[in-house]
């Protein structure tokens, strides 16, 4: 079977496993020692792994590894905004590889919230400004995280799919060139009656596409758990069957449009899973019904899970893995059914990517 | 001859010594453009865009603290040292 990588993003590092088995984890790193890593992830066209390295001191980059994360570049030129933006790239929360056919496309998301666009694997990075010059800009706000464009998807030729908190989701069908809000019927629970299904503003905490079938998108808000069937025009709330439709991560089964996962935390005024039980929720009826799935994880466990911090490697069965806010990393080697500490009490953990090697 | 003093960190990441020694310049701009030329990426992790020093670093020339808005038009003389300095705040 391939080869497991897990990337491990957290507030002081990246942090690397390595697996044949899924079972048993080699540790490699740390990488960027005392530096917020808040994403990384395998390039499955070029083997290149990317990092979103954010110093405190020194900026935002974003860093590519040749191999596998043994070494580092220093990343490319163009990350910023013009010298006289009112807004600075403080930090990188998102980095996407663009489609197949376009190997040298990678797209990045930052805060203060914008896409950056590049078309020669890293080198160089350009703002995709339609985004910011959106009319709606003025209605982003900063969530507890900051205002970041956390998630960036294309998903066809010219089909680009975004979220900013608070903001919302917007999709460009146009390569980039146009952005449009896409929120409609998406609740903002935490506005005034009335007030509560703005065109922008909302607090999206992640999206997620069915690879197979990328019109199928599923989005876990700050409350409320939500199914699009056509690519985010209309959107159907399918939060029902859980304990609490708050949470962070969502995840989207690769092949199958309708399994979904989600780990649910009881909001407001605690943000861990209800009664301590942490688990993840699946659907496997497009999100009629919901069931947890918390063999061999700790109980109580008072622990958050953040947006970018659950994956699943695409394998069959899947591999799911998720890192929690007090430092630990689960994996489970048959779709959710059993689960396994990979390591413990590392520093808060902001994302975590799982990918086959390429041998 | 100037010399300049980077925290070992970012030597490391730009490529050139934390201590080291360079032709004389008029004010610390045109020195850190020259040590950028040798060491690329120096610039872009000091500043920020608009040309302000990064929130979490300090500039002395000799025991002058730099202002933060426009510390590339500082005057330099023959012999200074110029330290570049991270915070030591964070948990």
């Amino acid at each position: 079977m391939a080869e497991i990588l897990l990337l491990v993003g957290t507030a002081k590092g990246l942090f690397r496993f390595r697996s044949r088995d899924r079972l048993h984890w080699q540790a490699q790193g740390p990488d960027f020692p005392q530096t917020p890593v808040y994403t990384a992830v395998l390039d499955p066209r070029s083997g290149v792994v990317y990092a979103g390295v954010n110093s405190e001191f020194y900026g935002a980059s974003i860093r590519r590894s040749r191999d596998l994360g043994e070494t580092w570049d220093g990343g490319g030129e163009g990350l910023a905004y013009g010298p006289d933006d009112p807004e600075q790239v403080t930090r990188v929360w998102a980095i996407a590889p663009g489609r197949a056919e376009e190997p040298g496309t990678l797209y990045a998301g930052v805060e203060a919230s914008g896409l950056f666009r590049s078309r020669d694997g890293g080198d160089t990075w350009h703002e995709v400004g339609a985004l910011r010059r959106h009319p709606t800009h003025e209605l982003w706000g900063p969530g507890y995280g900051g205002k970041c464009l956390h998630t960036v998807v294309e998903t066809g030729p010219g089909t680009i799919y975004t979220a900013c908190s608070a903001g919302g989701i917007y999709r460009s069908l146009d390569a980039g060139e146009s952005f449009a809000p896409i929120n409609a019927a998406i609740e903002a629970p935490f506005m005034p009656q009335g007030a509560r299904y703005p065109e922008a503003g909302q607090c999206v905490h992640k999206f997620s596409v069915c690879k197979a079938q990328p019109r199928r998108i599923w989005l876990q808000n700050h409350g409320g758990v939500y199914r699009s069937d056509d690519g985010g025009s209309h959107w159907l709330d399918v939060g029902q069957g859980l304990p609490g439709d708050f949470g962070f991560p969502v995840l989207a089964h690769p092949e199958q449009p309708d399994t979904a996962y989600v780990i649910p935390l009881q909001a407001d005024e605690r943000r861990w899973a209800e009664g301590g039980v942490l688990g993840v929720w699946r659907t496997e009826d497009a999100g009629a019904t919901w069931h947890p799935l918390a063999q061999g994880l700790p109980s109580p466990s008072y622990a958050s899970v953040l947006r970018d911090a659950m994956d699943g490697d695409g394998l069959d069965p899947i591999g799911l893995y998720f890192g929690t806010t007090s430092g630990s990393v689960y994996a489970s080697a048959d779709g959710g059914g059993n689960w396994h500490e990979v390591a413990a009490h590392l520093p808060r953990i902001m994302s975590v990517r799982a990918a086959a090697v390429r041998s | 001859m100037i010399t300049v003093h980077l925290p070992e960190d970012l030597a490391r990441e730009v490529g050139i010594a934390p201590h080291s020694h360079h032709e004389s310049r008029q004010s610390l701009g045109d020195l850190l453009e020259a040590v950028d030329a040798a060491a690329p990426g120096l610039l872009r992790r000091i500043l920020q865009a608009g040309g302000e020093l990064r929130p979490h670093l300090n500039v002395f020339v000799g025991e002058r603290l730099i202002g933060r808005e426009q510390p590339m038009s500082a005057p330099l003389r023959d012999g200074d040292e110029v330290w570049l300095l991270r915070a030591v705040s964070g948990g």
